[in-house]
């Protein structure tokens, strides 16, 4: 996770590298470095529509590097000061209103992250799809000559859920216009969309993400407000014992 | 006698059954959303509107209602935690429909806690598990229905149930307003509780309040419905008990059957006296079966005047089980008996029918009867 949670997301599906520009490794390294920062500090808002309800939630999010993240939620009023730290590849939740710190144990990855579209895992998981996946430039089924269309197929000795992810690369500025999710029967499964491509803290980078589950009828849309590629902020806020401070 | 008594012991211990059941938890008839009962989720939920609620209120049929919220969470107290199902509920219209006041065995009522912010009903089972103490906060996590993480603290201000084993000492109890509040419900709830004047009445109750709420996507269920494991196992039992009063039923008979032949053919002679001096044999036969049927329907009378007191005292007292016993879910620590019209009545005209029939063949046989042959009879 290398700005925010949203770029996180996309992170996760781009694993990136040190490869040539007009390979696949190069596509997925460009994309990567659009997003890449050495520290980050955004606010965004999440609304998440199910069958059953429907939320929104403002958080502000602070990232350092791939590896840590700290995400505060803003509003609604019950939730506010809820915290997620991610420090590598572990995670906690901090909820001030019972003063306690949960550590999200492995069992739990793939659990929904505050009831979005999200899992814990898609928070956690960065870089190691680039290992862990074989990726494979193709031609776009309907837009050859707009998109790259990269797949990602596991590698054997990966543990994962997805049989296949397929993302879609803009030619013209390498802009990520969607990616989706296939089990191993090939079904798709979960669609992420980008979109409101603008300038924002000095880059150009999609402003919002849908994540949309197909079987649980369910979307998780993501509009960041601001964000700011050069923060000032103190580097001890990705620690655990900050983690309880208000 | 014995087949009142029976029959009474019978009735009395479904029905005691059947209260103990819908007093300490069900209800008679439940209201839910549609499909909750058959797949219950928080978010099949709906709001108690106020037509509903003045028309429950206002039913003279309805004694009182509850509404109740369902859900679970993940419990915490210091380094020990457990998941536990929640129940909410209206603490005072609660008390009204079910038994829940008297599950307090130690600390308070929820209503007699108002200064307590979040109090909670700790079931015994949990209390171990937890080793909380009353006065103590406790930390819970779950599902909101919004899909927001529902996290409060709650506070013990009473334990439920006896033992360990007992149903509601795996249960937590709050506030249907700290429950709305934890699980982000707002003003929604997922089941209202019915208490009837009379639960034999729960069936045709819930129809017509179906009927009424048949545009409102609810579902409006008698206890029969809503404990179905346990009607069924008690409708099989009630089969089962119908041979054992038939085998009772039989013996009856045979009794009045000895009693009736015994009474007529020892006086055989004096039928052929009778015959003899120009009685005819239709005025025996009447004679012999209006005889037979007064003196069951006066033995009967008899019969009743006890087993109605035996059946009543046994009724009010009932017979301790020890231990007690678990019937479909239910813990049965007593048998009782039960004073109705059916138990009182089946027996007599059962009785008197019997009676009436076997009086018949010695009737018809002393009504033709040769008079000398008769008399000579010993």
């Amino acid at each position: 996770m290398k700005q925010i949670f949203g770029i996180a997301i996309f992170v996760f599906v781009f694993p990136f590298s040190v490869l040539a520009e007009t390979s696949v490794e190069g596509l997925l390294d460009k994309v990567d470095r659009l997003y890449r920062s050495d520290s980050s500090h955004a606010t965004m808002e999440m609304k998440i529509v199910t069958e059953n309800w429907e939320r929104t939630t403002v958080m502000e999010v602070w990232s350092r590097g791939m590896n840590d993240t700290l995400i505060k939620i803003l509003s609604p009023r019950k939730d506010k000061g809820i915290k997620t730290l991610k420090l590598g590849n572990q995670m906690w939740n901090y909820f001030p209103k019972i003063n306690k710190v949960l550590k999200v144990p492995p069992s739990m990855m793939m659990n929904s992250w505050m009831g979005s579209d999200f899992t814990n895992d898609d928070l956690v998981k960065e870089n190691t799809l680039a290992e862990d996946y074989h990726a494979k430039l193709e031609e776009h089924p309907s837009g050859p000559n707009q998109f790259y269309f990269i797949v990602l197929r596991p590698k054997n000795e990966t543990v994962t859920v997805w049989g296949k992810i397929s993302i879609s690369i803009r030619r013209q500025d390498f802009m990520p216009v969607e990616q989706i999710y296939y089990n191993e029967d090939g079904e798709k499964k979960r669609v992420m969309e980008f979109s409101g491509i603008q300038q924002m803290g000095g880059k150009m980078i999609p402003a919002v993400m849908e994540m949309r589950t197909l079987n649980k009828n369910s979307r998780t849309l993501i509009r960041y407000k601001s964000i700011d590629f050069k923060p000032v902020f103190s580097k001890s806020i990705f620690s655990f014992s900050q983690l309880r401070r208000k | 006698m014995l087949f009142s008594i029976s029959l009474g012991f019978s009735d009395g211990s479904y029905g005691s059954l059947i209260r103990m059941l819908t007093d300490t938890h069900s209800g008679h008839v439940q209201i839910h959303s549609q499909g909750y009962l058959e797949r219950p989720s928080l978010f099949r939920n709906f709001i108690l509107y106020p037509a509903l609620k003045n028309q429950l209120t206002a039913d003279p049929e309805i004694e009182a209602w509850s509404a109740r919220v369902f859900s679970s969470a993940l419990i915490f107290r210091e380094n020990k935690s457990t998941i536990a199902r929640l129940m909410a509920i209206d603490p005072e219209q609660e008390a009204q429909v079910t038994t829940m006041r008297e599950k307090v065995q130690d600390g308070e009522y929820l209503s007699e806690a108002a200064d307590v912010t979040n109090p909670i009903l700790l079931g015994r089972h949990l209390q171990k598990l937890l080793q909380a103490k009353l006065g103590e906060t406790l930390i819970f996590i779950g599902q909101g229905a919004d899909g927001s993480i529902a996290n409060d603290l709650f506070t013990v201000v009473g334990i439920v149930g006896k033992s360990s084993v007992d149903a509601e000492s795996r249960m937590i109890y709050m506030t249907l307003e700290s429950a709305q509040e934890f699980l982000s419900l707002g003003e929604r709830i997922h089941e209202v509780a019915l208490r009837l004047e009379n639960y034999s009445e729960a069936r045709r109750q819930a129809a017509y309040l179906q009927n009424y709420l048949k545009a409102k996507e609810l579902d409006v269920q008698p206890w029969q419905v809503v404990e179905e494991q346990f009607y069924k196992a008690m409708l099989a039992d009630q089969q089962g008990n119908w041979i054992t009063q038939a085998i009772i039923m039989l013996i009856v008979g045979l009794v009045v059957l000895i009693t009736v032949l015994m009474n007529t053919f020892e006086r055989r002679h004096e039928y052929g006296l009778l015959l003899a001096l120009g009685t005819s044999p239709g005025f025996i036969f009447r004679s012999i079966i209006v005889e037979m049927t007064m003196l069951s329907g006066l033995s009967v009378i008899v019969g009743l005047f006890f087993s109605s007191g035996l059946n009543w005292y046994f009724s009010i007292n009932g017979i301790a089980i020890e231990p007690p016993m678990e019937y479909g879910g239910v813990v049965f620590s007593a048998i009782s008996s039960e004073v109705s019209l059916f138990v009182m009545f089946v027996p007599a005209i059962f009785t008197i029918g019997v009676a009436f029939l076997v009086a018949f063949f010695p009737a018809i046989k002393s009504a033709r009867a040769v008079p000398i042959e008769a008399m000579r009879e010993n």
